[in-house]
C-alpha cells in the first residue's frame, strides 16, 4: 500500500518536473524566434536608413532568413517644404505558421531635398 | 523479519521524499529560469519597438512644424497599425522657452518624441530629444545631440 502511494506521488512529481521542463523548452523556442525576428528587422531598418528617396520606390530588402518573411507597409508624406517622411512598418511572419506575426516594428525616415536623413 | 521489512519501507519512503524534494526544486528553478528569460527578451523587443516609435514621433513633429509651425504637439492615431497597445506623442520646445534641453545659442529649439507601450504590468516609454535648427524653408532636424530617457 505504502509502496503504491509512494510510487504514485513520485510519478506525479516526475510528471510535473517534465511538464515544467517541456514548457521551458517551448518558451525557449518561442523566444529564440522572437529574438531572431527582432534582430532581422532591426538590421533591415538600419539598412533602410541608408536608402535614398528613390530607393524606396524599388524592391525593399527581402528577409535573409528562410524561416521568416517580411511584409512591408511604406507610407510617404510630402515633400512639404523640401522634407519627405517615409514611414516604414516591418511585420516579421513565421513561415511555418502563417500568418503568425512574430515581431512588428514601425519607424520613419525624414529626408531633405538632397536625400539626406535629417530626422531622428 | 518484520522489523527488517519496516526498516526497508522507511528507507524507501525517505528516498521517495528526497527524490520528491530534488525534482520539485528542479521544476521550480526551471519555471523561474523560463519566466526570467521570457521577461528579458520581451523587454528587449518592446524597448526596440518603443525607441523606433519615439524616433517616428520626432520625425512626424518636424514635418508638422515644416507644414504649420503653430502646431507644437502631435499624437499618434488611435489605434496604431502595429497594435492598440502602442502609441506616441511629440512636442516642440522653442529655445526661447525656459529650460530647453539644448543650448539657446546653438539651436532654434528642441523636438521631443516619446514612444509608449502599454503592457499588463504598466506603461513602458522611451523619449528622444532632437535639436532642431531653423532654415530658410522651415524647421529641419539637425542631428547634433540626442538623449534618451527611460
Amino acid at each position: 500500500m505504502e509502496l503504491a502511494v509512494s510510487i504514485a506521488v513520485l510519478s506525479l512529481i516526475v510528471l510535473w518536473a517534465m511538464s515544467a521542463f517541456g514548457a521551458y523548452a517551448k518558451t525557449g523556442q518561442d523566444l529564440d524566434s522572437v529574438g531572431q525576428a527582432m534582430s532581422l528587422a532591426d538590421s533591415t531598418m538600419e539598412t533602410l536608413k541608408t536608402y535614398s528617396l528613390t530607393d524606396f520606390n524599388g524592391t525593399l530588402p527581402a528577409c535573409p532568413s528562410t524561416n521568416f518573411q517580411y511584409v512591408y507597409a511604406v507610407v510617404k508624406t510630402g515633400p512639404t517644404n523640401s522634407l519627405t517622411l517615409i514611414e516604414v512598418t516591418i511585420d516579421v511572419l513565421d513561415k511555418a505558421t502563417p500568418p503568425n506575426n512574430v515581431y512588428v516594428v514601425m519607424t520613419s525616415f525624414l529626408r531633405d531635398e538632397g536625400g539626406l536623413n535629417v530626422g531622428g | 523479519m518484520f522489523l527488517q521489512g519496516k526498516r526497508q519501507g522507511a528507507s524507501f519512503l525517505i528516498m521517495v521524499v528526497i527524490m520528491a524534494l530534488v525534482m520539485s526544486m528542479f521544476a521550480i528553478s526551471v519555471s523561474q529560469l523560463s519566466r526570467s528569460r521570457s521577461s528579458t527578451l520581451i523587454s528587449d523587443a518592446t524597448e526596440k519597438q518603443v525607441l523606433f516609435l519615439a524616433e517616428d514621433a520626432v520625425n512626424q513633429m518636424i514635418l508638422q512644424l515644416n507644414t504649420d509651425s503653430s502646431i507644437r504637439n502631435i499624437s499618434s492615431p488611435d489605434p496604431l497599425d502595429i497594435g492598440a497597445n502602442f502609441r506616441y506623442d511629440a512636442s516642440y520646445i522653442p529655445s526661447t522657452d525656459t529650460d530647453p534641453p539644448f543650448n539657446h545659442s546653438t539651436s532654434s529649439g528642441t523636438v521631443r518624441g516619446t514612444g509608449y507601450c502599454v503592457t499588463g504590468t504598466g506603461t513602458y516609454s522611451k523619449t528622444v530629444y532632437l535639436e532642431v535648427q531653423e532654415t530658410g524653408s522651415g524647421l529641419a532636424g539637425v542631428k547634433r545631440t540626442w538623449r534618451e530617457d527611460y
